[in-house]
């Protein structure tokens, strides 16, 4: 070796073999040694001979400075096992262990569950108990739709029974408002009862009406609501006893009924009889037309209000049913407002009524003041038996009349069972020319029926009608044959 | 480490930058800095010879001492003076830092050295030394020179000089040696720098 050897070492130019055993060498080598350190600085000299003289910038140094601050030193650089970070990291890693299981621990604890020895996580716990939750949620939400049902079933009851509820509520509405109307139509008579009568009374009492009688018909409205029982009754008997007034009604009491009876004898036998049939008068069987009647009308009370015996065109006109109402309120309540079914067809037309019904009789009429007996006696093919419970008050003289009108009958015989009420007209003389219906059984001793008299030849002049109990079979409506069709009275 | 260190030096070759480098490899930062104000010139003159680029020739020698400092336990100055050891390493550095390049930079002759040597030389003394050793330089002769600066500044390999110049490759390593020895003569006769 030589420096020819050192100069290759040293430049990087011995190949690796080489440079190892050159290596090798230099560890035993003094020699080789100190050569290699010539060489050495022989390169260093040829360097600094070759090169000019130059000087780094002063940062230099302190960047040096800075790295070496930072980098290890040269013991250092021995690799060491890093037992620092190994540590730190073991430790990290422990810590995160912990903790993960601190966590696990705190929120995952598994046990052993009661299950059948099945051992089980607390998830598994959880979801079982989470499903056992929506199944008793969906338990209790069945429960509830059942619920739900049956208040749908009661709500739907409630409907039904609160619709038929309306419907009877509505059923008494309108029954309510026909009694509503009638208490009005029965409270404007009374009031123009009132008003009929006490003008009337009033002149009796001052004598100006002296000689005259009034019947009044008062029998379509209760007694108990006119309030005649008492005060008016008692002054109808006074001026019948002064021969001043009287009216013809039918109370329902039997003590009326003989008062009353005794009033009408003293009518019947008075010259002069004024009679109030509706609102008409008539005096001795003749009528008296409007400017004659001394009832309540305009010229005389300034009543305009309309007249409650003809008819309430108001009312008429109201929801309630117009069947019902022309029945109670047109003609057919003149026949019987107490029952308003006594009509048993309602279709049949029935013309408001005109007002030219007489009743009771004047002198010429054969049978007035002859009751019971004197009908008894007379002689027509009907026999005389025909006519029983004939009460002077009870007998209807009607004379061109066109129309319905009201009768009044009292003193009713009572009937059988089997027994019905036929209603006879008799001609001007007396004499019966036709059976013109029949009463109903349940009227008791006294009724009003209303006759329609149509165009019947054998009327002609008027008629008498009366009543008869006839054993025959009851029928079926028995208020229709009370009514009797003529067209015209000749 | 001191220890160790000046275990390893001749004492009959120990100098002043042995003694630097032992207090180096016990920590001093000081030594470090003295060293570094001896050589730092060296360091980057042979840096920028090799890369011709001052800042990277700075590169190189902040590189040179930190490895230094790093390295120091390594020095075994039985092998090498500090000096020589100093400009292997910047040596070493300039090459790794020119082969990443993809051109060489031109190399210098005599003339680019006499350029340098009157911009940069400061002092009489200095441009004295510097001189000197270019005298020195100048003694030897051409083809030793140059395949001397092809091997030691430029990296080339004792066979690409041998192909570049058209020689032999004895003859570029007799050239080499040659060259050296003629420079050992030299520095021996005028007292060398140690």
């Amino acid at each position: 070796m030589s420096m020819e050897d050192c100069v290759s070492y040293l430049l990087d130019e011995m190949p690796e073999d080489e440079r190892w055993t050159f290596e090798k060498r230099l560890d035993r080598d003094e020699e080789l040694r100190k050569e290699l350190r010539e060489s050495t600085d022989d390169l260093a000299n040829f360097a600094e001979a070759s090169v000019v003289a130059l000087k780094p910038s002063d940062s230099v140094w302190y960047q040096v400075r800075g790295q070496i601050s930072l980098e290890p030193r040269s013991e250092a650089a021995v690799w060491v096992f890093p037992w620092k970070v190994f540590l730190a990291v073991a430790a990290c890693l422990l810590l995160g262990l912990n903790l993960f299981q601190i966590s696990y621990w705190f929120g995952k604890k598994e046990f052993v569950a009661d299950n059948g020895g099945r051992i089980e996580s607390e998830s598994f716990v959880d979801d079982r108990l989470e499903i056992e939750r929506l199944e008793a949620d969906e338990s209790e939400l069945e429960g509830l739709r059942n619920q739900v049902a049956e208040l749908d079933g009661v709500l739907e009851e409630a409907l039904t029974h609160n619709g038929e509820r309306q419907s009877r509520i509505r059923k008494l509405q309108v029954e309510r408002g026909l009694l509503e109307s009638r208490i009005e139509y029965l409270e404007r008579n009374y009031i123009d009862l009132v008003e009929l009568t006490e003008p009337l009374l009033n002149s009796l009492e001052e004598g100006s009406g002296s000689g005259v009688r009034i019947l009044q018909l008062v029998t379509r409205v209760p007694d108990s609501s006119i309030g005649l029982e008492d005060d008016v009754w008692k002054n109808v008997v006074a001026s019948l006893e002064n021969d001043k007034i009287a009216v013809l009604g039918l109370p329902r009491s039997e003590r009326f009924e003989s008062e009353i009876r005794e009033d009408i004898q003293k009518i019947l036998e008075s010259d002069s009889l004024y009679a109030v049939v509706d609102d008409r008068v008539t005096r001795g069987g003749d009528l008296l037309y409007d400017s004659e009647i001394p009832t309540h009308d305009n010229e005389k009370t300034g009543d305009t209000r309309p007249d409650p015996l003809i008819g309430n065109e108001e009312i008429e006109n109201t929801d309630i049913n117009n069947e019902q109402i022309n029945w109670r309120l047109g003609d057919s309540d003149r026949l019987n407002p107490l029952d308003p079914g006594l009509p048993s067809d309602p279709n049949r037309e029935i013309k408001s009524v005109d007002g030219r019904l007489k009743t009771t009789t004047g002198p010429d009429n054969p049978h007035l003041g002859e009751p019971d007996s004197e009908f008894d006696s007379t002689s027509n093919e009907l026999g005389d038996d025909r006519f029983i419970g004939l009460d002077p008050y009870a007998i209807a003289y009607v004379n061109e009349v066109e129309g319905v009108g009201l009768l009044s009958f009292g003193n009713l015989p009572e009937l059988a069972v089997d027994e019905r009420m036929v209603i006879w007209a008799t001609d001007g003389d007396g004499l019966v020319v036709e059976a013109i219906g029949e009463l109903p059984p349940s009227l008791g001793s006294s009724a009003n029926v209303g006759v329609r008299l149509d165009d019947d030849a054998s009327l002609g002049g008027g008629f008498l009608v009366s009543v008869e109990a006839v054993e025959e079979e009851l029928p079926a409506h028995p208020g229709v044959s009370i009514l009797l069709e003529t067209q015209n009275s000749p | 480490m001191k220890a160790s260190i000046e275990s390893k030096l001749d004492k009959s070759v120990m100098n002043q930058d042995d003694l630097l480098l032992s207090r180096v490899a016990a920590g001093s930062e000081d030594a470090l800095k003295q060293l570094y104000d001896r050589y730092s010139g060296l360091i980057h003159s042979v840096a920028f010879k090799i890369l011709g680029d001052v800042s990277e020739a700075e590169e190189v020698v902040q590189d040179v001492f930190v490895k230094v400092w790093r390295i120091v336990g390594t020095f075994d100055g039985r092998r090498c003076s500090a000096k020589g050891w100093l400009c292997m390493i910047a040596r070493s550095g300039s090459l790794d830092r020119l082969r990443k390049r993809a051109v060489r930079p031109r190399l210098m002759g005599v003339d680019d050295l006499d350029y340098y040597a009157s911009e940069s030389s400061e002092g009489s003394a200095v441009r004295e030394e510097e001189e000197k050793m270019a005298s020195t330089l100048k003694e030897m002769r051409e083809e030793h020179r140059q395949c001397l600066e092809l091997a030691y500044f430029k990296g080339y390999t004792q066979k690409e000089i041998a192909g570049l110049l058209g020689l032999p490759i004895g003859t570029v390593k007799t050239f080499m040696k040659r060259g050296l020895a003629r420079l050992r003569k030299v520095f021996s006769a005028e007292g060398g720098n140690g």
